[in-house]
């Protein structure tokens, strides 16, 4: 108990509370801005920090991660541009919702499940810490390959009416992540004598070329000015006792899957809110609106990619293995701090993790009340005539993309993928599966090459966990065709029986 | 022609109702096409780029090959699924907004003004190279005016060049 106080007490410094709102601001802001990420933003903070008092640098450096987290949900609303990787299940229904004349509705509800997410997550944080370490210590390369299975199941999921071209889309996505070094023994592939790509595609600039500026570029191949319809009203902000309740449902999934991803190291917010997003449509009553306009779907997804941060803070700190690229870099600041990230933590420090929860509730607060209220101004952008939107979003883009590595070279790659995108789209291949074959894609052939390599097929069928989600994921692509063929059998046996009688 | 009608989804030029049957029959089949078999010209790119990896003095178990050539061969198998998928006269299509005039002409001189800009970086300050390119995509996308092509340029060009430059260090 005493641990307890003593960690909450650190909070009482007037100081750290402006450290904590001058981090909500900067995250905020990072997030919204396509192509700024929470890690660049928070490596470049480290430098400011350093020379404050450990609670105070990490106060900003903790908010800028909570922050980052609710504003890149603004971008992927209204411009169909993922502000991060973790909101990129957040385009799936929140820009079809805007699209509807519903903008203010989808970011109110997204700024609800972010919210929950995150206070879901603490929980993990407070209460499952070291157990969950405990078990993701456990993964070893079987175990993430069978994860990583379970994961391109989604591919279902994301690749909408068209499973065929998606599962071809996937594939693309896999091909993808082939670039760079091979991940056993070093061999430079596909990466056309390009230094830059020795490291494989920069992931942020194919995800904003596939989604922001292939969107864009759609839009001027069919924008008509005589036909466009200007978004006149944003329709209602607070969703209805209905939709309210609908919401209990993907919060729990997400907070469920989120808080589970979270634990595993490296897995971050991208994978849980796309992993939340396909779960909670196999459980809808409605899967058929997911992709276009669901407040079930974007609920599910953005409290999944928050409910990562807790346990993502809990492996860094309990295992010292960092739970995303945010807290990798956070790490490096925590170690000249003088804290040293790992098992012996808990046990020489309890009260830091409470002082660490303390500020993320605190960050979590400010940030979901600052979301609310910066709302109705932010979807003025919205109102902006086309050539405005487009021209902001292509400049954003840009020089945010470059701004990631000081790269050109990931700018021509994103403009490419822009193109890519285009031609996915009118061809009729979604680009998620894309995405989610590029995410998963290293992760599936490193950890299956290893595992075969350190003891064949059986290393994979000995381990209770990675036979647990093969089976999972087994049953996640078959059960739903059996249950609709079994649905029709049964509806078409009724039918000839009523017509009999 | 061809280019066309893979943006824009429908023949370029909607035969009218009173043409001949066939030929918007054979135009739709080809477009029905377009997307697997541009599916299987990626895939087999890729297993053909697979072919081209060195492979290590030292072989080990799996080659650097295998798994590009996995992911190239499972593109054709599910793109040629979706080929056979797509031969019938009434197989379901994804539905797509239509491309209209002019749209092509400003993707590519948008895309012209950012190769533009990209080249004109190397020579010129991040703020002039930047307002022109604001300003050229402003005219592109159909935008007049001294508040357009002027102060929406400077501004925009403010705020970046402070977030990106005065803000976060990035040496624009």
């Amino acid at each position: 108990m005493s641990a307890v106080v003593e960690g909450l007490t650190q909070l009482s410094d007037p100081v750290v509370l402006l450290c904590i709102l001058i981090g909500a601001l900067a995250g905020m802001l990072v997030g919204a801005f396509p192509g700024i990420t929470a890690t660049m933003a928070v490596a470049l903070a480290s430098a400011f920090t350093l020379t404050m008092e450990p609670v105070q640098g990490l106060a900003v450096l903790l908010t800028i991660y909570v922050a980052a987290n609710f504003g890149d949900r603004v971008p992927a609303i209204l411009v169909n541009t993922p502000g991060t990787p973790a909101s990129i299940a957040t385009t799936f229904d929140g820009y079809p919702l805007a699209r509807q004349g519903k903008a203010g509705l989808a970011l109110t509800t997204s700024a609800f499940g972010a919210a929950f997410g995150t206070f879901a997550g603490l929980l993990v944080l407070i209460f499952a810490a070291i157990p969950l370490s405990r078990v993701a210590l456990n993964f070893g390369p079987a175990e993430i390959f069978a994860l990583v299975v379970f994961g391109l199941t989604m591919i279902v999921s994301v690749a909408g009416s068209n499973l065929l071209k998606g599962l071809a889309a996937a594939g693309f996505g896999l091909a993808l992540s082939t670039v760079g070094r091979d991940p056993i023994v070093g061999t430079e592939r596909m990466t056309f004598g390009v230094l830059e790509l020795s490291d494989g595609l920069p992931f942020i600039a194919v995800i904003i070329g596939l989604f922001g500026i292939a969107d864009v570029l759609d839009q001027m191949l069919t924008h008509h000015a005589a036909t466009a319809k200007p978004i006149q009203s944003f329709g209602r902000w607070m969703p209805n006792r209905t939709e309210r309740r609908k919401m209990w449902k993907p919060m729990a999934i997400g907070s469920g899957v989120g808080a589970v991803v979270g634990a595993v190291p490296a897995a971050g917010g991208d994978i849980a809110g796309l992993t939340a997003w396909s779960v909670s449509r196999r459980s809808s009553e409605h899967p058929e609106e997911y992709g276009k306009g669901s407040l079930e779907g974007l609920t599910a997804g953005d409290t999944a990619s928050n409910a990562t941060l807790g346990p993502s803070v809990s492996t860094t700190l309990a295992l010292g293995v960092p739970g995303d690229s945010v807290m990798a870099v956070l790490m490096g600041s925590l170690v000249i701090w003088g804290f040293n990230p790992g098992p012996g933590l808990f046990a020489a420090q309890p009260d830091l993790v409470y002082t660490i929860a303390g500020i993320m509730v605190i960050a979590t607060v400010l940030t979901f009340g600052l979301s609310l209220l910066r709302m109705r101004g932010v979807t003025k952008l919205l109102e902006l005539p086309p050539h405005y939107l487009w021209t902001v979003v292509i400049v954003f883009c840009l020089v945010g993309t470059y701004a990631v590595n000081n790269s050109t070279v990931d700018v021509l790659v994103m403009i490419v993928f822009g193109v890519v995108g285009l031609f996915m789209r009118r061809l009729g291949f979604p680009p998620g599966p894309v995405v989610l074959g590029l995410i998963l894609g290293s992760m599936a052939e490193a950890n299956l090459r290893r595992a075969l390599e350190i003891g064949g097929i059986s290393n994979v069928l000995t381990s209770p966990i990675a036979v647990g989600f093969l089976l999972v994921a087994l049953a996640s692509v078959a059960l739903p065709p059996l249950l609709r063929s079994w649905k029709t059998h049964r509806a078409g046996r009724r039918h000839t029986h009523t017509v009999n009688h | 022609m061809a280019y066309d009608a893979v943006l824009d989804g429908t023949p370029a030029d909607p035969a009218p109702i009173s043409a001949q049957p066939s030929e918007p029959a054979s135009a739709s089949l080809l477009w029905r096409l377009a997307g697997p078999l541009c599916g299987i010209a990626v895939g087999a790119a890729v297993v053909g780029l697979a072919q081209t990896i060195a492979l290590p003095a030292i072989e080990g178990q799996f080659s650097p090959r295998w798994w590009p050539q996995v992911s190239g061969a499972a593109i054709i198998l599910f793109s040629l699924a979706a080929a056979v998928r797509a031969l019938p006269a009434d197989a379901p299509m994804e539905e797509l907004e239509a491309r209209q005039p002019g749209g092509v002409g400003r993707i590519l001189a948008s895309l012209g003004a950012v190769a533009a800009y990209g080249a004109l970086w190397h020579w010129l300050d991040f703020r002039i190279v930047t307002v022109l390119l604001v300003a050229g995509l402003v005219a592109i996308s159909g935008g007049r005016g001294w508040a357009g092509l002027v102060v929406f340029p400077v501004v925009v060009t403010t705020v970046l060049w402070v977030l990106f430059s005065l803000l976060l260090r990035v040496p624009v």
